[in-house]
């Protein structure tokens, strides 16, 4: 067995793959075994401890579950050495982009950090811990920020490993910390929480790496330089922290940071005044009233509305209505479409820089500047189309505002919108979607993992593969052969219960039901034979007027069941079932036979059934 | 008084639908064509690529490949199978109901 005395997950590899596991969200106990299989291709020895597992979503404390925090700690027992890990999953769902967007983006919320410290702390009590047990945050992603701030800001671990995380963030930071948030203060003598987006970022992001320096010990990352979340890390709000292991997953592409660094501050200022816009408000209206806040008009505002005949007729019963969301939407739109305009401006470089990257092709830039003008025009002439509304309306001639609001509707529906649905279908026509997928890929563990090749053994997905190293170079998925040892023999058993069972209802259902049968039949006969006049009619005695039933005798005729039984096919499905067996036991052989005796493969096999 | 006897063929008890049986058996079926499933589902991708040629490679794919016909061959007509035997014995139940009936009638009048 291994040394238990230290880490039992301990190698980038065990930890990587049992972070990107977590995200199926397996079963307690499909989960247990993944870690001791996991455990035995890393290692090539079983783990020997109880293993337990609590998941946030068992979690009745409600800054948990109101913070969108998606957690599972796994404590492992070997009797005289104890942790726990934690795995903090990464962005999942829509609302995890929108904390994304109020916590990295515009810093001004931390609760899933705050949830994952009450987490860490509720599993703790669960599992009965004591003080000196050692907990490690695992994470990807949004994960990472979770853990680091949470691990920054109240010491909920011992050590944080993460794969492609996001970076803690500063202005985060601040809100979740109040020790740095009153360090922050005295450092740059500022009199309000907002002033805090005015600190030049750079002064901001030397004064976080120092104050954490001494914790920074603690963090271990791999990190892929093609994961888009590196390239977004250069900008304001993020600091890298800890032990940086940088892996190129795709040396094709030089990945995305250089260009992120030449996005001026000034842009990356404008999203963040949008975001924090958007928090504040949301915070009291919610997601409708975070969009209320950025285009002047709550989205319930239209619930029901879904034809240009529909919107006319809204406005003749609405009209007041009407005018207010005109009128907000003339307030709010221009600001927003100049905080967009960062966009549209360097759009020349941001595409350029993609297809010189490789990452799309001539085409797809040269579509991608050429529809982001027009989408660009068109929003601009629907605010222009706003502003000419609201001067008609400020006239006060209610034919005129009247005549206003449908040339408004129809101009929306027939011109503009028409114009923008065809540009946004060239955009999906020309590929670009499919072709930044790559981009995509770059922020996942696969990639990352498959890079992490040593000697013979390297990765596909999450799984182990080893190359052979008797005769021909095969690469084998050791996983995948394990797993075929371990549960293919649980399926041939399953197998083969299930062919009793249906041999079992052939039997019931058929055989025994047909004697059933058979003896309702005879029963019948005995009544009729024992009380033929009670059965005159039944018998046709109305046939002869002159005559009664006297007595009736049954010519009984019983033959046996024929054709009624599958006999062949359940010896046929039995003897699958159990050559099944034979088979697996070949395929090992096959399987041990590509490769040395040294590489142990034998004794993987043998141990994966004891798992 | 007089009397004479006929022997008529005739049903004893009311016919019967049991069609439902079908579905009791074809339940298990299902189950073991799952089980199928997540076996070869086990095999596959332990060879990484299609493409990998070997003396062994060769070899397991054949058994691989004859194992597979033949469990989908014998699985692919059994739903059917089921039905034939369904309906063979829905059939001599419903003949077994029927009886030869030797029938005496005698004259009222003495």
């Amino acid at each position: 067995m291994k040394d238990l005395a230290n880490s039992l997950l301990d190698t980038p590899e065990i930890k990587s793959r049992l972070i990107d596991i977590e995200y199926g969200n397996l079963e307690a106990d499909k989960l247990e075994d993944y870690i001791r299989q996991l455990y035995l291709e890393e290692t090539g020895e079983l783990l020997d401890g109880e293993i337990s597992i609590y998941n946030s979503s068992e979690s009745t404390n409600e800054t948990i579950a109101d913070s969108d925090y998606n957690g599972t700690a796994i404590h492992i027992n070997t009797g005289n050495h104890e942790e726990m890990y934690v795995i903090s999953q990464g962005t999942s769902d829509t609302n995890d982009w929108l904390y994304n967007l109020k916590s990295m983006l515009a810093g001004k919320t931390a609760d899933q950090a705050k949830a994952t410290d009450n987490f860490v702390r509720e599993a703790s009590n669960h599992f009965n811990l004591n003080e000196s047990t050692d907990i490690t945050g695992l994470s990807h992603s949004l994960g990472h920020n979770n853990n680091t701030i949470a691990y920054l800001s109240y010491g909920t671990f011992d050590e944080v490993f993460s794969v492609n995380g996001a970076q803690p963030n500063y202005y985060e930071l601040y809100v979740a910390s109040t020790e740095f948030r009153r360090a922050v203060i005295k450092e740059f003598s500022i009199l309000n929480d907002n002033d805090i987006y005015e600190i030049p970022p750079k002064e901001l992001h030397d004064f976080a790496m120092e104050y954490y320096k001494d914790k920074g010990e603690n963090i271990n990352q791999v990190i892929s330089k093609d994961d888009p979340l590196y390239a977004v890390s250069v900008v304001r709000g993020f600091f890298t922290l800890g032990n940086i292991t940088m892996i190129d997953t795709n040396p094709d592409v030089p990945g995305l940071r250089e260009m992120m660094a030449g996005v001026p501050d000034e842009v990356v200022r404008d999203f963040q005044k949008l975001a924090i816009d958007f928090t504040i408000a949301s915070e009291k209206g919610g997601t409708n009233g975070g969009i209320e806040e950025l285009i002047g008009v709550n989205p319930s505002a239209f619930d029901g509305l879904d034809g240009k005949a529909n919107y006319i007729g809204y406005y003749l019963f609405h009209p007041g209505e009407v005018d207010t969301i005109i009128r907000s939407l003339n307030d709010k739109v221009p600001s927003l479409i100049n905080q967009l305009d960062s966009i549209t401006e360097n759009k020349d470089t941001i595409f350029n820089s993609l297809y010189e990257a490789g990452y799309i092709t001539k085409d797809q830039k040269d579509i991608m500047i050429e529809e982001i003008g027009i989408l660009d025009k068109e929003i601009n002439e629907l605010q222009q189309l706003l502003e000419r509304n609201v001067e008609v309306r400020d006239t006060g001639n209610p034919f005129a505002s009247f005549g206003g609001d449908i040339a408004l509707v129809v101009k929306l529906l027939n011109d503009h919108m028409g114009t923008i649905k065809e540009s946004l279908q060239r955009i999906q026509d020309g590929g670009i979607i499919d072709n930044l997928h790559k981009i995509v890929e770059s922020h996942g563990i696969p990639e990352l993992l498959s890079a992490m090749s040593e000697g013979n053994k390297s990765y596909l997905g999450t799984d182990m593969v080893f190359t052979a190293t008797n005769g021909d170079p095969i690469k084998v998925n050791i996983s995948a052969s394990l797993r075929l040892y371990r549960e293919g023999t649980i399926v041939l058993e399953e197998k083969l219960a299930t062919v009793s069972k249906l041999e079992e209802a052939i039997h019931e259902e058929l055989a025994v039901s047909f004697k059933e049968e058979k003896l309702k039949v005879m029963a019948e006969i005995n009544q009729i034979e024992a009380s033929p006049t009670s059965y005159a009619s039944f018998l046709e005695e109305y046939k002869y007027p002159l005559y009664k039933v006297k007595s009736v005798s049954v010519i009984e005729t019983f033959l046996p069941l024929r054709n009624a039984n599958l006999d062949e096919e359940i010896d046929q499905l039995k003897r699958s079932a159990e050559s099944g067996h034979t088979y697996i036991e070949t395929y090992r052989k096959a399987i041990e036979d590509l490769f040395q005796e040294e590489d142990n493969i034998s004794q993987l096999f043998d141990f994966s059934r004891r798992i | 008084m007089s009397e004479f006897t006929r022997v008529k063929s005739k049903r004893l008890l009311p016919e019967e639908d049991f069609s439902y049986k079908k579905e009791i058996l074809k339940k298990h079926v299902e189950d073991i064509i799952e089980l199928d499933e997540n076996f070869y589902n086990l095999v596959n991708n332990i060879i990484v690529s299609e493409d990998q040629k070997g003396k062994i490679v060769d070899s397991m794919k054949t058994i691989t490949f004859l194992r597979k016909k033949r469990d989908q061959e014998l699985t692919f007509f059994l739903p059917m199978k089921v039905i034939e035997i369904v309906g063979n014995y829905n059939e001599q139940v419903e003949d077994m109901k029927m009886q030869q009936l030797m029938i005496t009638y005698s004259s009222e009048s003495e």
